[in-house]
């Protein structure tokens, strides 16, 4: 899992730098920081939702109910 | 005519792409757009078992089927649509080449008739008043004004004559005055307006660089996607739920970005198109890609920001020279020069009583052509090297030094913005010529734009710095570069860039290609030389300068909504997971309920309407894919924030409507 994250890194490091702007987006604002929070849960809840669902939520609800698995 | 914009409802579009549609069925064509690939191999497999029978639920399974199908042909419905727009907006280009005869010169000096397209390039061809011309070509000799409203929907004829840089001329424009020769320079079908079709029919087009990152990241999303339906199923058959393929299938297409899938090209498309309706005709995709990321402008200042035509409006002569004798050398050392500068100079030396000389009757003299490199120009005659140029290249010609007074004359003019000629004869400096520059209007207005963009203007020219510095002052330009050299202006492009800028320039001259190709956006002016022409990657059929900021804003329009569009795709994720995976499980695990927070009526609708609503989503966007996000030029940072909300948190909420009005409405008719 590591290696193609590595390799996104290396591709990112060759390439060349911009010039910062009016256009160029802060990476150091509350704005980035939410966002990439956001994403992180988002894309990570979507991933693992359905394997979630068959077994620590369903786990909660059922206990809910008094029955066990 | 220029082209008009086509409604979105417009029949003659609509009913072929449908036909489209089904064509692009094809796999091996949908195989280029992965997300939309494993729909329809999705679609395929679940058609598959209905067809052998497995399963008893014939109408659940049959409705998921079809419903799957509807998602891939509504994203090739979307793609077909963008590329029937785009095809409508040229064939209104292309129809002003109508069937035109060419009268074309032989070897043996007659002239025939041939059919416009059987016209190669290099082919002479001779243009009189009140005919069309018959194709793209270069004016090599002669004068006449041209009305090129069928390019460029502006009706005030414009001159096109040889030399200089107003030689190019396209084909179905019309002369009205006059006669020219033209040398066709394409060949049918390769003319620049062909090109930009092709780019647009789809056919031969290439995927940028960023539609490539952003299909590299909705394939990973997919195969993510993937492994936790199969892991699902493994799961499944351990807490002994028995999870159906077609659910499975229906379940991974909601999750995979298929509004986003199906939707890429077609934004890409219509960026093209809408630059088309701007008049300006895009080379490549990659070109409107990067100027989006422009920060900065190069502008020729001659013909760019200013009229192009100086005109000579004043001798002023040096102390113990009269007019007329300065009117006359200045004649003389113009009238090889084709420059309309040089041709102004003979004009005004007329008015003097200086009558103008034919070129046969000057056969003891040799010219001396204008050039870049030396900036003079002149004649040999009699002895005596006449010449005229700008005031530090005669200065060198005549030794280092010239007399106060026209020192002051080239002050004063400069500084009131006139450029000034100065003119000698062998060692001595006969005086100055006054030419003054016309700075075109409404600029200084455009380039506060650029500024508020975040995009610096900087102004070329060969003139000295102090006519420079007024013209660049009464125009509003950030920078400028005086007595520049063709390689200034290279070097200052790769200066740029090293320094981590992108690069746009505008040029329309031959001198300006390498600049133009060494830019990362090179928009080169319609009336410019074809060699311009094919080193920039656009071409501005208005010739307007600052045509660059509407390049720009659709630019970064292009790079906004599909950011937008994939965030709104990935985002109506949550409501369908709410929607499916309780109905997955409460067959098996009532107490699961609870989860069903829509209240959607049974396991069955809410799936189906799951699936309905991400097919009908991607036709309810193809409007906003097409027209784009409304750009509104702030900050990246303010304009990344409202869209965040306005896609990101709507599509959060908007399936969660969306869905339950679809189970309730398949519910009344009793679908489900």
């Amino acid at each position: 899992m590591i290696i193609p994250v590595m390799a996104l890194a290396g591709s990112l490091g060759r390439k060349k730098l911009v010039a910062t702007s009016a256009g160029t987006f802060p990476v150091s604002g509350t704005l980035f920081v939410i966002l990439l929070i956001g994403t992180i849960l988002l894309v990570g809840a979507l991933t693992f939702l359905p394997a979630l669902t068959l077994t620590p939520i369903l786990e909660h609800f059922l206990m809910l109910n008094g029955k066990l698995f | 005519m220029a082209a008009k914009t086509h409604s979105i409802f417009d029949p003659a579009i609509i009913v072929p792409a449908i036909g489209d549609s089904f064509k692009k069925l094809n796999p091996i064509t949908l195989a280029k757009n992965p997300v939309m690939f494993v729909t329809e191999v999705g679609a395929a497999i679940t058609t598959v078992l209905l067809v052998t029978g497995h399963g008893a639920n014939f109408g659940f399974q049959f409705q998921i089927a079809l419903w799957l199908w509807f998602t891939v042909l509504f994203a090739n419905f979307a793609e077909a649509m963008a590329e029937g727009r785009g095809k409508a907006q040229a064939r209104a280009l292309r129809a002003t080449r109508t069937q035109t005869f060419a009268n074309r010169l032989t070897g043996k000096g007659t002239v025939e008739k041939v059919p416009a397209d059987q016209l190669r390039k290099g082919d002479v061809v001779v243009v009189s008043a009140g005919e069309l011309i018959p194709g793209d070509g270069e004016v090599i000799e002669g004068a006449a004004t041209v009305d090129e409203s069928a390019i460029t929907g502006e009706s005030a004829p414009v001159i096109r004559e040889s030399g200089g840089d107003r030689s190019a001329v396209t084909g179905g424009t019309k002369v009205l005055s006059d006669e020219i020769k033209v040398q066709i320079t394409s060949n049918p079908g390769e003319t620049f307006l062909d090109r930009m079709i092709n780019l647009v029919e789809g056919a031969s087009r290439q995927k940028t660089p960023n539609e490539i990152a952003l299909t590299i990241l909705l394939s990973a999303l997919t195969l993510i996607f993937l492994i936790a339906m199969m892991s699902l199923k493994a799961f499944g058959i351990a807490s002994s739920v028995d999870f159906t393929v077609p659910v499975l299938v229906a379940l991974l297409v909601c999750l995979i970005p298929t509004t986003i899938g199906g939707l890429l090209s077609a934004i890409g498309i219509a960026g093209i198109d809408r630059l088309v309706q701007k008049n300006v005709l895009a080379m490549s995709g990659r070109a409107v890609e990067a100027a989006g990321d422009v920060d900065v402008l190069l502008l020729d200042k001659t013909g760019t920001i200013t009229m192009g035509n100086r005109q000579a409006t004043d001798f002023l002569p040096a102390p113990g020279v009269t007019k007329q004798q300065l009117a006359d050398a200045a004649q003389l050392a113009s009238l090889a020069d084709e420059t309309p500068e040089g041709r102004s100079v003979v004009v005004l030396a007329k008015n003097f009583g200086i009558r103008a000389r034919e070129l046969s009757e000057m056969a003891n003299a040799t010219f001396v052509p204008f050039s870049a490199q030396t900036r003079m120009s002149g004649v040999d005659m009699d002895g005596v090297k006449y010449r005229k140029g700008s005031s530090d290249a005669i200065r060198g010609f005549v030794g280092g030094k010239m007399p106060e007074p026209v020192e002051t004359d080239v002050k004063s003019i400069s500084g009131s913005g006139g450029t000034p000629l100065v003119v000698a004869s062998n060692n001595k400096v006969l005086g100055t010529i006054q030419l003054k520059d016309i700075v075109k209007g409404g600029l200084s207005d455009r380039f506060e734009r650029f500024r508020a963009m975040g995009i610096r203007t900087v102004m070329i020219t060969g003139d000295n710095p102090l006519t420079a510095a007024a013209i660049a002052k009464e125009s509003g330009v950030d920078d400028f570069l005086a007595e520049a050299k063709p390689e200034h202006k290279l070097a200052l492009i790769r200066k740029e860039q090293l320094a981590g800028h992108l690069v746009a320039m505008t040029g329309d001259g031959t001198n300006d290609a390498p600049a133009l190709a060494q830019a990362d956006v090179g928009v080169a002016m319609n009336t410019g030389t074809q060699a311009a022409k094919e080193a920039g990657n656009m071409v501005d059929l208005d010739s307007n300068p600052t045509k660059l900021i509407e390049v720009v804003e659709i630019g970064k329009q292009l790079l906004i909504t599909r950011g937008a569009l994939t965030t709104f795709s990935i985002a109506n994720d949550v409501a369908k997971y709410f929607a499916i995976l309780p109905a997955m499980l409460v067959g098996t695990f009532k107490e699961i309920a609870p989860l069903n927070i829509m209240f959607l009526k049974s396991p069955g609708s809410a799936i189906l309407s799951a699936v309905i609503f991400n097919a009908v989503i991607i036709i309810a966007l193809i409007p906003l894919a097409l027209h784009g996000v409304k750009f509104r030029p702030l900050g990246a940072a303010k304009i990344l924030a409202r869209n965040l909300l306005i896609y990101g948190l709507g599509g959060i909420i908007l399936p969660f409507v969306g869905i339950k009005l679809i189970d309730m409405l398949i519910t009344t008719i009793g679908l489900a």
